[in-house]
């Protein structure tokens, strides 16, 4: 390490100078340290990780926010891993940056160290064929009959190769299962209560929930590979079809990320604008999930008056921005729709109508005596697990857990307004409701301020330039919690875009929370992380005597009935 | 003239206990709707639309479910000798009929209970275990409900106390009859977003539209159960008055059922266990009191 980089007095925030401080001993191994834009970056050799990671966990106040694995062998001959830490309290990032030789890429896991890690190395193992060692490595994001040694993102395969390399084998399948006779296989989620795919094996007794196993990404539809075949501004759009209710906080987080790398300067009335829509984006998802919610706990008349209510948020973003949903108007450097006066105006008298209506619900929906019943004390989860696991979003905030990137990491307009970040220590089912209600009356309180305050002029950048090989991050605190996307630039597209959503960060804390559950509570629970998932079908046989584990598709259990089971 | 009479009401009163339920369904549909501010079916006929529907479709049972279907034409059958019997406590009150109506509601309630344990489903398995621990307590409550009701209507004699025996005994009993109806709190046997239908989640085409029609005039029996009684023993009417007005009362209450129903979320086993136990120990306890005061 240079004289300079080791000197801690020249990093800008007290966490930081510790950090440097902390690590010092091994100077010999870190080759370097940058510091621009919030970003601290710490180019670490491979064998140090473990003992770096260590001196991070235990200065408390540290999560790790993501980790991106990314194919640089064309550039520099290694993979390198970029562990993304967060400090909240003082808005930096500490982004170890560690490079595995393409000859020999291994390096020891974290996983011990930091909980939150588990499956961002599973998936670079799969994806990259990057190789951790002393843990237990298994088949995470791709299908069961992906080929052996293809690691898609990888950069030899592009993406037309592996639509020739891999064809999901249902066909061969079916005839192996005896379902020649059946037309169509089908593909839905498991579970009825979601109306969206996911995977839960629940252990039970009687009710009781003894334990529970999350099988995930079944579907993987490749978004990060094809970003990194379209331009710099075309990525917005497919960023925006990640999610298909909160897609703005994904194309804001991406814009946000080159705008980082590339150092291009968003003109004050866009920040205003991408902040009013994300606002708008988080009422118009907590008043579904508010809905859903109360749908699960059977309390129809308020599923449908929240959604009632929400049509009008759907409107006013469709009068904003040509769209209710899915609305496109993210560009790197800005946003390509403005809104004018009459807009705005109309705009506040339906968020004054939104308010009202919305407590009129909230006063009625919370004295339904089921209601309060099944929310309070169900779907626990402990300050310390929420910690270890680095949640976000309002299930974190319904742990006591004061995490929120617009206030954290401040970016768009987050800046100009004020807001309290409402925070529950229950960790109960009610108190992630809570959050979320508070949520959208700060909103609302926000959206005033933000129409109040929009100033005039551009509202997208003129031009900018592309320097390749930068790494930028951009985060977006979503209605589920904080959307990370982490970009290293190309020449023409991303080099390397990486995606990170909340449910990624959040559902490993499902199981804990499932502990000890009745059955009844498990829908309630497991929508309480607002999560999103993609498809599977598949039921799994446990047979603890013979300590097999085999997958049944349905169309076998319904012509076999319990005879499929064996 | 009054044999005449009597014998049009019965048959208009067994075709209004056969026909009524799908078309009252069809209107809780509607009120239902009108309170979640939405449009709800096209018609207060889409019930029996439904049913008509479901029963022209192909029959598909389940190997396991194969001789279920034998006992859900059986507790049909035995659904309507009872709607017969609770139509002829009207014209004649018998207390040994009554006996064999409440024996017979619950023995068409057993047979659909077994029926849905043949399901190697574990939806099904856990729906009807929930089914059964409500039913357990519930018919408990039905038995001693009804003896009661039927002693504080006979002895009813404007005084303070007989109006308090009459209160809390029809207060049991159209708890009861609220609870049998298997409405929001207590639809747990096949609480849709936990269960995916439950206990009737193999049902299919005919089969389950035999068992909502049989699920739909069971409610509409549990309901005019304890206004019949009252009717029967406490009004001295011409029989075809007492049908009709029985009728009218059970429709309007069978409606207000419905709109309470609309305004409640669904309960969790352990806690409608609980709470049944607790509500109808203490109303028992009480009339008890009251009477022995």
């Amino acid at each position: 390490m240079n004289n300079a980089a080791a000197d801690p007095a020249l990093f800008s925030t007290e966490t930081v100078r510790e950090v440097v401080s902390k690590i010092i001993e091994f100077k010999e191994r870190i080759f370097g340290i940058d510091q621009k834009n919030g970003v601290v970056k710490i180019r670490i050799h491979r064998d140090v990780l473990p003992y770096i990671a260590q001196r991070l966990a235990i200065m408390g106040d540290i999560y790790l926010r993501t980790m991106v694995a990314s194919d640089e062998r064309s550039l520099e001959g290694v993979y390198k891993l970029y562990y993304v830490f967060g400090v909240d309290r003082e808005h930096t990032n500490i982004v170890l940056e560690v490079a595995l030789p393409q000859e020999e890429p291994r390096v020891s896991t974290i996983v011990d160290i930091n909980r939150a890690s588990d499956w961002y190395e599973l998936e670079a193992h799969d994806m990259f064929g990057i190789e951790f060692l002393d843990r237990k490595l298994y088949r995470f994001v791709l299908p069961g009959d992906w080929p052996e040694g293809v690691h898609p993102l990888r950069k030899e395969y592009s993406v037309p190769d592996l639509m020739k390399l891999y064809r999901p084998k249902a066909i061969e399948y079916a005839k192996e299962i005896g379902a020649e006779s059946i037309v169509t296989i089908p593909i839905g989620p498991y579970h009825p209560a979601l109306h969206e795919p996911e995977f839960f094996e629940l252990y039970i007794r009687g009710e009781k929930i003894i334990d529970t196993r999350y099988v995930g990404f079944m579907v993987h539809r490749g978004i990060e590979k094809l970003g990194e075949n379209m331009k710099y501004d075309q990525v917005p759009f497919l960023a925006e079809r990640i999610c298909g209710i909160c897609g703005f906080v994904h194309s804001t987080s991406y814009c946000q990320a080159v705008e980082n790398a590339l150092d291009i300067y968003v003109p004050e009335r866009a920040s205003f604008i991408r902040s009013i829509i994300l606002e708008i984006e988080r009422i118009h998802s907590h008043l579904l999930w508010i809905g859903v919610a109360l749908h699960l706990l059977g309390y129809d008349t308020g599923f449908m008056h929240s959604w009632r209510i929400r049509e009008q948020i759907m409107l006013l973003a469709e009068l904003l921005t040509g769209s209710r949903k899915t609305y496109g108007i993210n560009v790197v450097g800005g946003v390509r729709r403005d809104i004018d006066s009459d807009k705005i105006k109309k705009a506040i008298d339906v968020l004054k109508h939104v308010e009202d209506e919305f407590r009129k619900l909230i006063e009625i929906s919370v004295n339904v005596p089921q209601v309060i019943a099944r929310l309070r004390g169900t779907g626990i989860l402990p300050l310390g697990e929420a910690k270890a696991l680095s949640l976000v979003g309002p299930t974190a905030r319904g742990s006591g857990l004061n995490r929120d990137v617009r206030r954290d990491y401040p970016y768009a307009a987050y800046k100009y307004v004020s807001f309290r970040v409402p925070v529950y220590n229950e960790g109960d089912n009610l108190a992630r409701t809570l959050v979320r209600v508070d949520e959208v009356f700060e909103s609302i309180n926000m959206l005033y301020q933000l129409f109040d305050k929009v100033p005039p002029g551009d509202v997208r950048a003129e031009s900018w330039s592309v320097e390749a090989y930068r790494l930028g991050i951009g985060s977006v605190e979503a209605p589920r919690g904080e959307v990370i996307h982490v970009v290293v630039t190309g020449e023409y597209s991303p080099y390397r875009w990486r995606v990170r959503a909340p449910t990624y960060q959040n559902l490993p804390a499902v199981p804990i929370m499932l502990k000890d559950a009745d059955l009844a509570d498990v829908p309630l629970t497991i929508a309480s992380i607002d999560p999103c998932f993609s498809c599977t079908d598949r039921a799994i046989v446990v047979n603890i005597g013979s300590g097999t584990i085999k997958a049944i598709p349905m169309e076998v259990l319904s012509l076999k009935g319990s005879k499929a089971i064996g | 003239m009054a044999l005449i009479e009597t014998v049009a009401a019965v048959i208009i009163s067994l075709f209004l206990y056969i026909l009524l339920p799908p078309l009252l369904d069809g209107i809780e549909r509607k009120i239902r709707a009108k309170i979640q501010a939405r449009y709800g079916p096209p018609t207060v006929l889409q019930t029996w639309y439904d049913i008509l529907k479901l029963a022209s479709k192909e029959l598909k049972i389940p190997f396991t479910l194969k001789y279920g279907a034998f006992l859900l034409i059986l507790a049909f059958s035995l659904t309507i000798v009872t709607l017969y019997l609770l139509t002829y406590i009207l014209v004649s009150f018998d207390i040994y009929i009554l006996t064999l109506v409440i024996v017979l509601i619950i023995s068409a309630h057993s047979l659909l209970v077994f029926m849905s344990t043949l399901s190697s489903n574990p939806f099904s398995i856990i729906g009807i275990f929930r089914g059964l621990a409500i039913d357990v307590v519930n018919e408990m409550g039905f038995i001693v409900s009804i003896p009661l009701y039927y002693l504080s209507v006979k002895t009813f004699d404007s005084s303070i106390k007989s109006f308090l025996l009459l209160s809390l005994s029809l207060l049991l009993a159209l708890m009861v009859s609220y609870v049998g109806s298997k409405r929001l709190p207590y639809d747990l046997h096949e609480a849709e977003p936990e269960l995916a239908s439950g206990s009737i989640i193999e049902f299919s085409g005919p089969m389950l539209a035999l068992y909502i029609y049989l699920h739909l005039i069971d409610r509409y029996a549990m309901v005019a159960l304890p206004i019949a009684i009252g009717v029967s023993t406490g009004l001295s009417l011409l029989p075809y008055i007492s049908l009709i007005l029985t009728h009218i009362i059970a429709i309007f209450v069978y409606i207000l059922f419905g709109a309470i129903a609309v305004l409640l979320g669904r309960s969790r086993i352990d806690i409608a266990v609980k709470t049944l136990m607790l509500i109808y120990s203490i109303i028992i306890t009480v009339w008890i009191a009251v009477k022995l005061v």
